[in-house]
């Protein structure tokens, strides 16, 4: 799964202990795939991932993210393409344990030759 | 794409296994998968450049046409583990790589709205939800789950029900038109069809939440 994918989940499970955002990645199990950038979905999507969750998650898989976005991030193209990287090309699946029985990304498929 | 060859891609999208009939499992045919997404995106734009969701997604033939339509996000959830390994082979035969089309498994109506944190992420979602034959009322369950996401819902529907629809929308705080009526020929599938296919007239429809709403059911 995606991180943008994964920064849209949130657990429903009422005894989670870990605020229910974000669900973690298993960060051994990491790969990256390259797509195509494209501004003006990058552009869209920043306004509505939650940036905080985002950093988090990268931090977790072991990319840097600012705290902060920087001032005007939406006309940073070297930022929305480290943006675009984070979000799009960085695929994972989700750890298990956190998960559990009702919620899964079946996104899984075996990777081609 | 031209209409008639996104037809032809959706040929290649396999359905169901081993449907199930309390879910009432029912693939959307090409032909009708590639009417009502061109219909979207030639007439309103609502799939290229967009975040899309397919709720109830089953084999995913609608999350893949909106891809094949230049959707940059598609999420397709379902409950049905089975549907989703059939939309997973499918993705893979249409040569999507992985993550065009992220799957999810879950409730569409009890978790979706709720373990999908973010309204706002979706533009639109586009799906073919049960009629409610099996679970009363599913079929606006799935419409009230979907404004919660998106602003914008198209969705299929049984033309005898319409009044329903169109009443129950308002109630849900949005405005629905009914785009086109299409007759959908479904083959017998399970043991209680006893005709070999049966002719469904079925609206296909736009929802858009009002302005000021949360598309929060009354």
């Amino acid at each position: 799964m995606r991180l943008l994918t994964q920064n849209m989940l949130m657990c429903v499970k009422k005894g989670c202990t870990q605020e229910h955002f974000p669900l973690h990645i298993e960060a051994e199990k990491v790969e990256r795939v390259a797509s195509e950038f494209k501004l003006a979905f990058i552009k869209s999507m920043l306004e509505r991932i939650d940036w905080p969750g985002l950093v988090k998650s990268a931090k977790d898989v072991g990319m840097a993210m600012p705290a902060e976005l920087p001032p005007n991030a939406e006309n940073d193209e070297v930022f929305l393409r480290s943006v675009h990287d984070i979000l799009m090309d960085v695929r994972g699946p989700l750890c298990p344990l956190v998960t559990s029985s009702f919620l899964f990304a079946a996104a899984r498929a075996p990777r081609r030759a | 794409m031209k209409l008639r060859e996104l037809e032809a891609a959706l040929q290649q999208v396999e359905g169901f296994r081993k449907p199930k009939i309390k879910l009432e499992q029912y693939p959307t045919s090409a032909h009708i998968a590639a009417h009502v997404l061109f219909e979207i995106e030639s007439r309103y734009g609502d799939l290229e450049g967009r975040s899309v969701a397919d709720l109830g997604c089953g084999c995913g033939v609608l999350g893949v046409g909106a891809r094949l339509l230049g959707a940059d996000v598609v999420v397709g959830v379902d409950v049905d583990a089975d549907a989703l390994a059939v939309a997973r082979d499918n993705c893979e035969r249409m040569e999507l790589e992985l993550g065009e089309v992220e799957l999810l498994q879950a409730d569409v109506v009890q978790e979706a709205p709720a373990c999908l944190r973010a309204r706002g992420i979706f533009d639109t979602v586009v799906m073919n939800p049960p009629f409610g034959t099996k679970t009363k009322g599913a079929d606006m369950a799935f419409v009230c789950a979907a404004l919660r996401l998106a602003p914008v819902v198209y969705s299929l529907h049984k033309s005898s029900t319409r009044a329903y629809v169109l009443s129950r929308a308002e109630a849900l705080g949005a405005e629905a038109e009914v785009l086109a009526q299409l007759r959908w020929d479904i083959p017998a599938m399970y043991r209680c069809h006893t005709r070999q296919s049966v002719d469904i007239e079925v609206d296909f429809v736009r929802f858009e939440r009002n302005d000021d709403t949360d598309g929060v059911s009354s």
